[in-house]
């Protein structure tokens, strides 16, 4: 249309958006962040003073600290992804003038480094803790040195993103999510993330084919998630956002639900793949 | 932020055979209608009519699988963030982060537009005495409708689109809602608004549009509509006659078999009327102008889609603003 002006450029106002949205991530997440933490640094020290030898008390609390790292990140991926997508908030975000991956890719980059200050700040807390009661616990000298705990908190963020992503926009239910991931967190606690079978080298044809399948996905993950890769890849929206806005429109309602199953499903499993790739290639750099 | 600016005598909104489908079911079959500037265009139909939908795609949130939609002359398969940008959208539930106060969730929208947004928003919100103070999830179902609209308004958008907006809402409220779209309209602004309350779109439409299940049946001025469509009620003298036939569309009959009959007609002429009136089975024909919500019962009941003559055009002098 001759008549139509479009001087809408690009990114005027870009730096204000990002800033409002961190801050809305920020105030999000803090209380949940505060209260992890907490629970984590006092449950850590409770816990240590109850094993009995110095040797009992090292090996609990490095087996909880894993525990409680693990917790925090996934407790921050599903407030972050799960919660908004069943209070329908995200719709909000997705009917402002900004890219729905941009969204997703910034929710990302917020719970990441939530999940990395929790982390380190635990990790380093309570071994100074520790020794101010008597023993010993530096985790940059013990067999899961503070890198590792820092990456696969990480690991763990990434992967329960997708787990609440795929199933948020699935079920919008928080409990689902919840009730979904234990199971997995589970099995995470019990391998230790199976870390000790590539410490000791042991790398078979699975590793290698989940090696291969990682590559892959994690380059597909790259190029779908990464929120400046404009107007390619998978739609963010219909991975995060209560698509069907109109309660009574249940047919409508139930195939957009599918539509976003799909999305949310292949996000998930390129992130866990992505996710096993890193950890594959960190343990191998380690164990060289 | 410069904004989009639209000759006035170009269409806001333009909708080209479009169609969207989900799965195996049919959201919008092949709607096309346009929108003049500086009118309330309303879009009816019942739930999963293809209302949201359509909107959704006019905004850039969905993609059609065929046929064009142009919102401000922007092409909303390609620019959908800016016409986000430059229009206002009230969804049909407004999903607001209940922490926030309401001067919080206007300061993180006006982040988003441009520099007049966050006064104009204070000035709303003292309009609807709304305190900035107030943490949203403590407001009534009500004031979180007119945070959304002030969220909606604030940027002066040409274009004010609302998804069923007075949806749960109580009778003032609903009131003073609409008369605030009147006053969107009177200030040359467009309101594209989504209902299935057909009263109260009758107060402030200048343009209805229905759909039922996809398909446009319908879409002309409130006024040409109340024209050109007539309720005929209709007295037989034995309940054992039939109607005479006319050469009037009609859209509904009700109460066959009776000696009373409603007749919803289409396109009639004086002399369809003569003849009914003559007819020695009838009694007594009573003409009325139907109501809005009549007409869209009729259309709703009978699925007849009235001629694309009563698709109004743009340049139609009977589309008032």
């Amino acid at each position: 249309m001759s008549s139509t002006l479009i001087a809408h450029d690009s990114n005027p106002r870009s730096n204000v958006m990002w800033k409002r949205l961190l801050w809305k991530e920020r105030r999000e997440l803090t209380p949940v962040w505060m209260a992890i933490m907490l629970i984590g640094f006092f449950g850590l020290v409770m816990i240590a003073f109850q094993a009995s030898s110095p040797e009992g008390k090292k090996e609990i609390v490095r087996t909880c600290l894993y525990s409680f790292t693990a917790i925090l990140s996934a407790t921050l991926a599903i407030v972050g992804f799960a919660s908004e997508s069943e209070n329908e908030t995200l719709g909000r975000l997705q009917n402002l003038p900004l890219h729905p991956r941009s969204v997703g890719g910034l929710k990302l980059v917020a719970g990441a480094i939530a999940t990395l200050a929790g982390t380190l700040l635990l990790a380093l807390l309570v071994p100074v803790l520790c020794s101010a009661f008597g023993f010993s616990l530096n985790p940059s000298q013990e067999p899961l040195p503070l890198l590792l705990l820092l990456v696969g908190s990480l690991l763990v963020y990434f992967i329960a993103a997708a787990i609440a992503m795929a199933y948020g926009s699935m079920g919008k239910s928080l409990f689902l999510v919840v009730a979904l991931f234990l199971p997995f967190l589970f099995w995470l606690d019990s391998s230790h993330w199976h870390i000790t079978e590539y410490l000791d080298g042991n790398f078979g044809f699975v590793l290698l084919i989940q090696l291969a399948l990682g590559v892959v996905a994690g380059l597909i993950s790259v190029v779908r998630l990464v929120p400046w890769v404009e107007g390619r890849g998978l739609n963010m929206r219909k991975v995060l956002g209560p698509a069907e806005t109109t309660s009574s429109a249940g047919h409508l309602a139930s195939v957009s639900a599918s539509g976003a199953a799909s999305g949310g499903a292949k996000i998930f499993w390129t992130c866990f793949f992505a996710a096993r790739l890193l950890q594959v290639a960190f343990a191998s750099l380690y164990a060289s | 932020m410069s904004q989009e600016i639209n000759n006035n005598t170009d269409p806001v909104v333009s909708i080209t055979n479009l169609s969207k489908r989900y799965g195996n079911q049919t959201a919008l079959d092949d709607i096309s209608f346009t929108i003049p500037a500086g009118v309330v265009f309303a879009l009816l139909g019942e739930n999963g009519a293809g209302k949201s939908t359509s909107l959704k795609i006019l905004l850039g949130l969905e993609k059609a699988d065929s046929g064009s939609a142009t919102v401000l002359g922007l092409d909303s398969k390609k620019r959908g963030i800016d016409i986000r940008s430059a229009v206002g959208y009230v969804p049909e539930a407004p999903a607001l982060y209940g922490w926030m106060t309401v001067g919080e969730i206007g300061w993180f929208t006006a982040g988003f537009y441009g520099d007049g947004f966050q006064n104009e928003f204070e000035r709303l919100t003292a309009e609807y005495e709304l305190p900035l103070g107030q943490k949203i999830g403590k407001l009534s179902k009500g004031g979180r409708a007119k945070v959304s609209l002030a969220l909606a308004s604030a940027h002066k958008p040409p274009l004010l689109v609302m998804d069923e907006p007075t949806s749960g809402l109580d009778t003032l409220v609903r009131r003073k809602f609409l008369e605030s779209m009147v006053d969107v309209s009177a200030s040359g602004r467009t309101v594209l608004l989504s209902s299935h309350q057909i009263p109260e779109v009758e107060r402030v439409a200048d343009i209805v549009a229905i759909v039922n299940q996809g398909k446009l049946l319908v879409c002309d001025t409130l006024d040409n509509l109340k024209q050109t469509m007539e309720q005929w009620v209709v007295t037989l003298k034995d309940e054992s006659s039939e109607l005479p036939s006319t050469k009037s569309t009609i859209v509904l009959r009700e109460g066959r078999g009776s000696r009373r009959q409603r007749l919803l007609v289409s396109d009639t002429t004086p002399e369809c009327l003569w003849q009914l009136r003559d007819d020695p089975v009838v009694e007594e024909v009573l003409v009325h102008t139907p109501s809005l919500e009549e007409i869209f019962v009729g259309l709703m009941k009978s699925g007849k889609t009235l001629p694309a003559s009563k698709r109004v055009s743009v340049d139609s002098p009977e589309v008032s603003s």
